[in-house]
C-alpha cells in the first residue's frame, strides 16, 4: 500500500521503538503535529499512533490492471436441483458419486455452477480420476479459472504456454501434471523433456513421470519405454515393460517373440512344450527384470529370476504371435496351458489380454483361468471358492479379463457362471457398469437368497448389494426386497439417490 | 393457538441449502442433516402461514431409529435465529433433525401449506405465552432495583478501569523505552499477566487487544504491527482521560475499553435496510459472526453481532442477499446495533456501490470517529479482480485495494465473477480488503 507518511518515517519510528527510547532519540518525522509531552517513550508512542492512523486514513490506493476476464459460456449450467446436489456432496456427503454426476452432467451438455469451481478443482488436484470428467464440465469459465492458478494445470486443453520454471522447481504432482498438459499438445516435446530430466530424476518420480506416458502411448515412445525398461529400479522397470507390452507393432514386440517361441514351442506328443528360460543377448537387458535383485534391491534366487523372465517374455510377447505359432487358437492355447499344469503360463497369457486389451483372448481365457481357480463351468462351481478368493485372491485375474469384455458379454458371462453355481454371483467380479439383463438377474437372486446375519450368503449378498449400489441402474430402486433384510433397503435407498440424480441432470 | 390459520396461499421466499446448512453447529451436523433430509424419513411435513407474518412456521415428524418419532418444529419469524424444537434426546442445538427438516422444506420436498398435527398449534401456543411474559419480564426489569447501588457500581468500575489504564499506560511506555526487540523471546506469559490485570480492572475488550499481541510477535514483520497498536492502545488511554471528546468519539472510545453500549431508547425509523455481507470469525474461544446492513434510505451503517460458545453457532438474524424491512434498534457506542421489530424480507437486488476513492473516503471518516476501527464495509461498484504478484480488487479507473492475506487467493471470487467487473461488497480493514459477498452477472449474490 502506498502511505502518505514517507515509509522511511515509519521505519525510523520501528527502528528507534525496537532499540528503545533510553538509548535513541525519539525521531520528529515531518508532517505529523507535534506532541507535547516531557517523556520520550510517550512521545515515540503518541507518533506511532499518529503516523498508524495517517497511513490508514491516507491510504493512496495503487493502480493495478485488471485481469483478462473469461470469455463467455456456450454450455447451460445444471439446474437448481442439480447444483444443490452438487453442493451437499462437495460439503461431503455422498462425495462418492461425484465422478458418476461429473459423468452425467458432461454427458446432458451441461456446465457446473461457476461458484463450484474452486472446490472441484482443488478435489480434482488430490484425486486425479476425477479430471477428465471435471475437464467436461467445467466449461470456459473453469478453464479460464485454471489458468490462474498453477496447480490446476490439469484441466488446460490446447495451446497452454509451458512454464519451464514450473517443471524446473514445482512440487513432484505439479512437475506431472506439467508434463502431462505438454503430451497433450506437444508429445515430442514431452518426450524430450522427460529424456532430458530422466538421469536426475527419483526412482518413485520417474516410474510416476512414466505413468503420465499412459494417455497417448504410440510407437514414437518406444525409445524412451526401452531406456525406462533398463532402469536401475525393478518398479520403473515394471511400470516401463507394462507400457511397452501395450505398444502395438513395436520393435520390443517383435525382439520379445523371438524368445518367446524358444520358450514355449508346439509340443511333440502333447499340445505344449515350454523352454528352459535363458536371457537372449538382446532383449536380456529389459526382460531379466530381477537380475539386480527385487524391488528392495536384494538379490533373487535363480529360480525365482528364471521365473520372472518366463513370464515377462510371456507377458510382453504381442498376443497375435501365438496362434499361428503354435497352430492353435487361443482358447485351445488357454486349455492346454491349464490341463497340462502350467499355471504361470495360463496366468502370463492372461495378464497379457488384460494389458495389450485384447476382448479375443479374454474371451478364450477367461473359461480357463476360471477353473484354474476352482470355477468349473460345467460342473458347478464351488461358491466357498469364490468367496476364498474374492479379494485381492488371483480371480481378481478372471475379473480383470471380464472387464475387458465389452459390457453385456461381461455380465453374460458372470450370470451363467452363477446360474451353473446354483450361488448368488459375486459382485465383485463385476466393478463396471451393469446390464439390465443382469440386474433383474441380480434381484432375482437376492430375493431367493434370504441371507441371515453371519452366513456366508449374507456376506456373498452384502458384498452383491456393495456392488449393486454403485453398478445397478439406478431405475431398479423400487424392484428391491426391501422388506427382506436391511441392507436391501440401504442399497434401495442408495439407487434411489442416484435415480434422482440422474433425473435432476436431465 | 385459538384461531385458526389463514387460508390463504403465502408465498414465501424459501431458504437456499446454504441458509440452512449456515445453522448447523458444526460441520458433522450438517452431514448429519442431510442424510435426515429425505422425504421418505418424513411422514408428516409442511409448513404453515402465521397471521400478520411472512415467514411460516415449518414443522414435520420423523421416523428416527427404531420406532421413535420425533416431533419437529420450527418458527422462521422468530426474530435472531429461527426458535426451534425437537423432541429427541439430541445434545446438538439445533439438532440435525431440526436442520434435516428445513433442508427438506428448502427444497420444497415437503407436503405443502397445512396446519399440521395438533402439536404444532399446541407449541406455537406455548411459545406465545412464553413470548408473553418475556415480555412482562423484560419491562419490569428495565428499571433498576435500586438506583443509587448501581450508580456506586458504575463509580467503582470507573476508578477500576482508569486504574487498570493508567497501569497499562506505564507497561506500554516502559517497553517503549527499553526497546522491542526483545519481545518475541518473552512468551505468552508476559501479554497474559497485563492482559488479566485489565481484565479484573473490567476493561476486557482492551484485555483482548493486549492477549492478542502475544501472538502476533512470531510472525514476520511483527515490529510494525505491535508499534502501531502500542500506539493505538496508548491513544485508547489519552482518549479515556478525555472527558471533553466529540460525543461519537467519546462514545467509540468507552466501547473500545469494554463499557456496553447503551442501546438507544427507541429503535431507528423503520426501513429497508439491505444485507451487504457476513463474516465469521473466531474471538476468544468463541464463534462471532458480524452482519453489514445499509439503510436503503438514510444510507446509515449498521452492524449486527452475534457469539456462540465452540460448538454452536451464532445467530443469523438476516441473510445475505437480501433486504429486511426492519426497525433496529441501535447502540449508542457505534454501529452496533439489534433487531427490535422484523416485518419483511425478500431477495435484493445489487446494493448501490462507488469507487475506490469513495469506498477510502468513507473508511477515513469512520476512523476520525473511531480510530481504532478494525473493519469497515464498503460497496465497489464495478470492481475487476487485479493481480501483479498479489491479488487486488479494483474500480475502472483502475485504483486498486490489496485483497486482505487471509482472503486471498481468492478463487471463489474470481468463480464467480470470471474476471468481469461485478458489485463487491468488502470489508475494509487496516491491512487490506476483505471480500464478503459478490453479485454475479446475473444479480445473484454469492457470499466468499
Amino acid at each position: 500500500m502506498n502511505q502518505t507518511t514517507p515509509a522511511s518515517a515509519w521505519a525510523d519510528l520501528v527502528s528507534t521503538a525496537l532499540v528503545g527510547t533510553a538509548r535513541r532519540a525519539v525521531p520528529e518525522p515531518a508532517g505529523l503535529p507535534s506532541v507535547p509531552g516531557a517523556d520520550p517513550a510517550r512521545t515515540l508512542l503518541d507518533r506511532a499512533a499518529q503516523a498508524t492512523l495517517q497511513r490508514r486514513a491516507g491510504l493512496v490506493p495503487r493502480r493495478v490492471a485488471p485481469i483478462d476476464p473469461a470469455p463467455g459460456e456456450s454450455a447451460p449450467v445444471v439446474g437448481a436441483a442439480a447444483a444443490r446436489r452438487l453442493a451437499t456432496m462437495l460439503g461431503g456427503t455422498g462425495v462418492d458419486l461425484l465422478p458418476e454426476w461429473l459423468a452425467l452432467a458432461a454427458d446432458t451438455g451441461h456446465r457446473v455452477p461457476p461458484e463450484s469451481l474452486p472446490d472441484l478443482l482443488a478435489r480434482a488436484e488430490r484425486h486425479a480420476e476425477l479430471r477428465a470428467p471435471l475437464a467436461r464440465v467445467a466449461g470456459v469459465r473453469g478453464a479460464w479459472l485454471a489458468r490462474l492458478n498453477p496447480d490446476w494445470a490439469f484441466l488446460r486443453t490446447g495451446s497452454a504456454p509451458f512454464d519451464a520454471a514450473r517443471w524446473d522447481h514445482g512440487t513432484a504432482a505439479q512437475r506431472r501434471a506439467h508434463l502431462a498438459v505438454l503430451r497433450a499438445h506437444d508429445p515430442a516435446a514431452a518426450r524430450e523433456l522427460l529424456d532430458a530430466a530422466w538421469p536426475t530424476e527419483r526412482a518413485g518420480q520417474r516410474r510416476r513421470l512414466l505413468e503420465v506416458m499412459t494417455d497417448g502411448l504410440s510407437a514414437d515412445d518406444e525409445p524412451l519405454l526401452a531406456r525406462a525398461a533398463g532402469d536401475r529400479s525393478a518398479n520403473v522397470r515394471a511400470e516401463a515393460l507394462g507400457l511397452l507390452a501395450r505398444l502395438p507393432g513395436s520393435r520390443h514386440g517383435a525382439a520379445v517373440a523371438e524368445q518367446a517361441r524358444l520358450l514355449v514351442r508346439p509340443g511333440d506328443g502333447a499340445p505344449l512344450d515350454v523352454g528352459r528360460p535363458e536371457p537372449a543377448p538382446e532383449t536380456a537387458p529389459l526382460l531379466d527384470i530381477t537380475a539386480g535383485g527385487d524391488s528392495s534391491g536384494s538379490p533373487v534366487s535363480a529360480d525365482r529370476r528364471r521365473r520372472d523372465l518366463y513370464w515377462a517374455v510371456v507377458v510382453q510377447t504381442p498376443l497375435p504371435v501365438w496362434p499361428g505359432h503354435l497352430g492353435l487358437d487361443p482358447g485351445a492355447i488357454g486349455e492346454a496351458a491349464r490341463t497340462a499344469g502350467m499355471g504361470d503360463l495360463l496366468d502370463a497369457l492372461a495378464v497379457a489380454a488384460v494389458l495389450q486389451r485384447d476382448p479375443v483372448w479374454a474371451r478364450a481365457l477367461i473359461g480357463p483361468v476360471a477353473r484354474r481357480h476352482g470355477f468349473d463351468e460345467d460342473n458347478g462351481i464351488d461358491p466357498r471358492a469364490l468367496l476364498r478368493n474374492g479379494r485381492g485372491g488371483s480371480t481378481d485375474l478372471a475379473a480383470a479379463l471380464l472387464n475387458v469384455l465389452p459390457e453385456g458379454e461381461r455380465c453374460a458371462a458372470v450370470q451363467r457362471w452363477a446360474l451353473a453355481a446354483g450361488a448368488v454371483p459375486p459382485g465383485w467380479l463385476l466393478r463396471r457398469p451393469w446390464t439390465d439383463e443382469f440386474s433383474v438377474f441380480v434381484v432375482d437372486a437376492l430375493r431367493g437368497a434370504r441371507p441371515r446375519n453371519g452366513t456366508t450368503a449374507w456376506y456373498t449378498a452384502t458384498l452383491l448389494c456393495d456392488a449393486a449400489a454403485r453398478f445397478m441402474p439406478p431405475e431398479f430402486h423400487d424392484r428391491l426386497p426391501c422388506d427382506e433384510g436391511e441392507h436391501f433397503a440401504v442399497l434401495a435407498d442408495r439407487l434411489r439417490l442416484r435415480s434422482t440424480m440422474h433425473k435432476e441432470l436431465l | 393457538m385459538s384461531y385458526p390459520a389463514p387460508r390463504v396461499s403465502f408465498v414465501s421466499e424459501r431458504w437456499s441449502t446454504d441458509d440452512v446448512l449456515a445453522l448447523a453447529p458444526d460441520s458433522a451436523s450438517g452431514k448429519a442433516a442431510a442424510k435426515v433430509a429425505k422425504p421418505a424419513l418424513w411422514p408428516v411435513s409442511g409448513s404453515r402461514a402465521e397471521p400478520g407474518r411472512t415467514d411460516p412456521v415449518v414443522f414435520g415428524e420423523c421416523s428416527g431409529s427404531g420406532s421413535a418419532v420425533y416431533q419437529v418444529s420450527v418458527d422462521l419469524a422468530a426474530a435472531g435465529s429461527p426458535g426451534h424444537r425437537c423432541t429427541c434426546p439430541s445434545r446438538k442445538f439445533p439438532c440435525k433433525h431440526v436442520l434435516g427438516l428445513l433442508l427438506l422444506w428448502a427444497r420444497g420436498q415437503d407436503s405443502g401449506p397445512s396446519d399440521g398435527p395438533e402439536w404444532v398449534a399446541e407449541w406455537l401456543a406455548r411459545r406465545q405465552a412464553t413470548a408473553e411474559r418475556a415480555g412482562r419480564g423484560a419491562a419490569k426489569s428495565a428499571a433498576p432495583a435500586d438506583p443509587a447501588a448501581a450508580a456506586r457500581r458504575a463509580q467503582r468500575r470507573e476508578r477500576l478501569v482508569a486504574d487498570g489504564l493508567a497501569e497499562l499506560e506505564l507497561w506500554l511506555a516502559d517497553q517503549a523505552a527499553a526497546g522491542l526487540a526483545g519481545l518475541p523471546r518473552l512468551g505468552y506469559a508476559h501479554w497474559d499477566t497485563m492482559a488479566k490485570r485489565l481484565v479484573d480492572c473490567q476493561a476486557g475488550r482492551v484485555a483482548a487487544r493486549v492477549r492478542e499481541l502475544g501472538g502476533a510477535t512470531a510472525e514476520p514483520g511483527w515490529p510494525h504491527r505491535v508499534l502501531a497498536e502500542f500506539g493505538l492502545l496508548r491513544l485508547l488511554c489519552e482518549g479515556h482521560r478525555r472527558e471533553s471528546l466529540p460525543p461519537r468519539l467519546r462514545a467509540a472510545v468507552r466501547a473500545r475499553i469494554g463499557f456496553a453500549g447503551t442501546p438507544e431508547p427507541a429503535p431507528a425509523p423503520r426501513e429497508v435496510w439491505t444485507v451487504l455481507g457476513r463474516h465469521d470469525f473466531t474471538a476468544e474461544e468463541l464463534r462471532g459472526r458480524r452482519f453489514w446492513l445499509r439503510g436503503r434510505d438514510s444510507g446509515r451503517t449498521a452492524h449486527l453481532l452475534s457469539f456462540a460458545p465452540q460448538g454452536g453457532t451464532p445467530e443469523s438474524p438476516v441473510r445475505v442477499g437480501t433486504e429486511v424491512d426492519a426497525e433496529l434498534l441501535f447502540h449508542t457506542d457505534d454501529h452496533r446495533a439489534s433487531v427490535a421489530a422484523r416485518h419483511a424480507e425478500h431477495p435484493a437486488v445489487p446494493p448501490a456501490g462507488g469507487t475506490v476513492a469513495d469506498a477510502l473516503r468513507s473508511y477515513a471518516a469512520a476512523l476520525a470517529d473511531d480510530p481504532w476501527l478494525e473493519a469497515w464495509p464498503v460497496v465497489l461498484d464495478r470492481a475487476a479482480l487485479a493481480r501483479d504478484g498479489g491479488w487486488w480488487a479494483a474500480d475502472p479507473s483502475g485504483d486498486a485495494l490489496p485483497l486482505l492475506p487471509d482472503s486471498v487467493p481468492p478463487w471463489r471470487l474470481a468463480a464467480v465473477t470470471g474476471g468481469a467487473q461485478s458489485t463487491l461488497a468488502a470489508e475494509l480493514t487496516p491491512d487490506g480488503l476483505r471480500p464478503l459477498t459478490v453479485w454475479d452477472s446475473e444479480g445473484r449474490a454469492a457470499t466468499l
